[in-house]
């Protein structure tokens, strides 16, 4: 699943999948560095993106289970400006 | 720039200017910046109309940063300290470091406006630069320090790695800040005696915004400054008016100011709650904060020197400055045996408390590699340990 980092802002802005394993493809194409985070409906971090350094692209993997998930970057303000998306995981019929 | 001869002060005296030759010199100063000005606007105006113009992509940083005066990090430029040797006394604007959160904005002065408000003020209104450079103007020499300033450090010491701008001892500077005090516009809108937070936001396009209590808000030397070394605040800089707040982290020194928010109730923001807070298990958060918040520097020392650098052998004269939020510095020592023995260096003058201080030792320098330490105290007894915790941030 692939999301593009700029200031300030996540692409897509919100996604959907299925549970299960993910596999998280970053790209910063911002000027400068980004957090990528996954946390889920308690607050929970799912996992990260410690470094994202502009013009890189980094992966992560995580298992997500039915539920609504948020993207941030936590640098400070950077949420506050827009650096949040929307993960909804829907299980299967 | 020469050496500025300041007033003498009582140990207890942190204030660092004078005002008779402010006044006189500020009405000059005023006019030289007006005509300044008239080529800034329109360089800054750009031909768009709004009151912060952005072209699109726009560089981080507008000043130029090469790569032999500067460590480039991104929108971050840290100064090297080998530039700084022999050196006056004030770090010239060119080579002062730039520490940006996002990228330096273009103000356009004639439709700036600073916006003073919030529950801590009975006359709230907006300020235009003019309304600003006709009040009262004073000068002090103080230090900007990122709080970050040595952060590199903390992997040297600990194996891992704090988070942030990797600095070495760079993100430090000294100029002569020329403005008018805070308090001077605060009382203009009606200051409440029950007002107890002041937080100013930036322009920027993350608005950085950090508050500070109103003692220090009121102090005598905490300024709304226009210009830097007896030149319009450059872009970079904070253009056109920036907080100096001194003795602080850097980041209290808010630039491109555009509102100023008193408030009678506690303020927050990104900056003092997330970020700018000592984490790590020792350190118990105070809610909405993560942990304790920065407030004043810690000391710290650096050669005039290149990391990691090579001088020829023989007897030489080692330079280097020391300096501390707290106060003026009264004695730095220096250890060419990581520590073992200690050796006082001599301080030269001046020594402007909240600035620093500039010493120098002679070292009989025999062939071989050599890890050099200085130390210094300042006049409340404040010194630098041998180590510090670490903590998730990398602050002091």
């Amino acid at each position: 699943m692939a999301f593009t980092a700029s200031e300030f802002r996540w692409d897509p802005g919100e996604v959907a999948t299925r549970p299960g394993p993910v596999t998280f493809r970053v790209t910063n194409a911002g000027q400068l560095e980004h957090v990528f985070l996954v946390q889920d409906s308690t607050g929970r971090a799912i996992v990260t993106i410690p470094v994202l350094l502009p013009g890189r692209t980094e992966e992560v993997m995580a298992t997500v289970s039915s539920g609504p998930y948020t993207i941030l970057c936590t640098l400070a303000g950077h949420a506050e400006a827009g650096m949040i998306a929307r993960l909804i995981v829907l299980a299967a019929p | 720039m020469p050496d500025r001869g300041e007033t003498e002060h009582s140990p207890g005296d942190q204030t660092g200017w004078g005002d008779t030759e402010t006044s006189q010199g500020g009405l000059s100063r005023r006019g030289f910046l007006r005509t300044l000005l008239g080529g800034v606007g329109a360089t800054c105006l750009g031909g768009l109309g709004s009151p912060v113009a952005r072209a699109q992509p726009a560089p981080l940083v507008l000043k130029p940063t090469p790569p032999e005066f500067f460590y480039n990090h991104g929108s971050n430029s840290e100064m090297r300290w080998e530039v700084m040797a022999n050196r006056g006394y004030l770090v010239p604007n060119e080579f002062f470091f730039v520490r940006n959160h996002t990228r330096t904005p273009r103000v356009d002065p004639g439709t700036w406006r600073l916006r003073v408000e919030g529950s801590g003020v009975g006359r709230p209104r907006a300020f235009t630069y003019d309304e600003i450079l006709n009040m009262p103007a004073v000068s002090v020499i103080r230090f900007i320090e990122c709080a970050g300033n040595g952060r590199s450090f903390f992997e040297v010491a600990y194996g891992r790695r704090a988070q942030g701008t990797q600095w070495k001892l760079g993100a430090i500077g000294v100029a002569e800040w020329t403005g008018v005090p805070l308090r001077e516009v605060l009382e203009r809108v009606g200051l409440k005696r029950t007002a107890r937070d002041v937080m100013p936001e930036g322009l920027d396009d993350l608005r950085v915004r950090r508050p500070i209590p109103i003692e220090k808000a009121l102090a005598e030397d905490t300024l709304l400054v226009y210009a830097m070394n007896g030149d319009v605040l450059p872009p970079d800089h904070g253009f056109p008016v920036r907080l100096l707040v001194p003795g602080w982290i850097g980041v209290a020194n808010i630039k491109w100011v555009g509102r100023i928010e008193v408030s009678e109730t506690p303020l927050y923001s990104p900056w003092n709650t997330e970020s700018y807070v000592l984490i790590e298990p020792e350190y118990r958060p105070s809610p909405p904060a993560l942990g304790p918040t920065l407030t004043v520097q810690n000391l710290k020392s650096a050669f005039e020197l290149p990391w990691d650098g090579e001088i020829p052998a023989g007897r030489r004269l080692l330079r280097g400055r020391s300096w501390s939020g707290h106060g003026r510095i009264v004695r730095v020592e220096v250890s060419f045996d990581r520590g073992i023995s200690w050796q006082p260096a001599q301080l030269r003058d001046p020594n402007i408390p909240q600035a620093w201080v500039r010493w120098e030792v002679e070292w009989d320098a025999r062939p071989g590699q050599y890890s050099l330490r200085a130390r210094a105290t300042d006049e409340r007894g404040n010194g630098q340990p041998a180590s510090v915790p670490f903590n998730e941030q990398g602050y002091l």
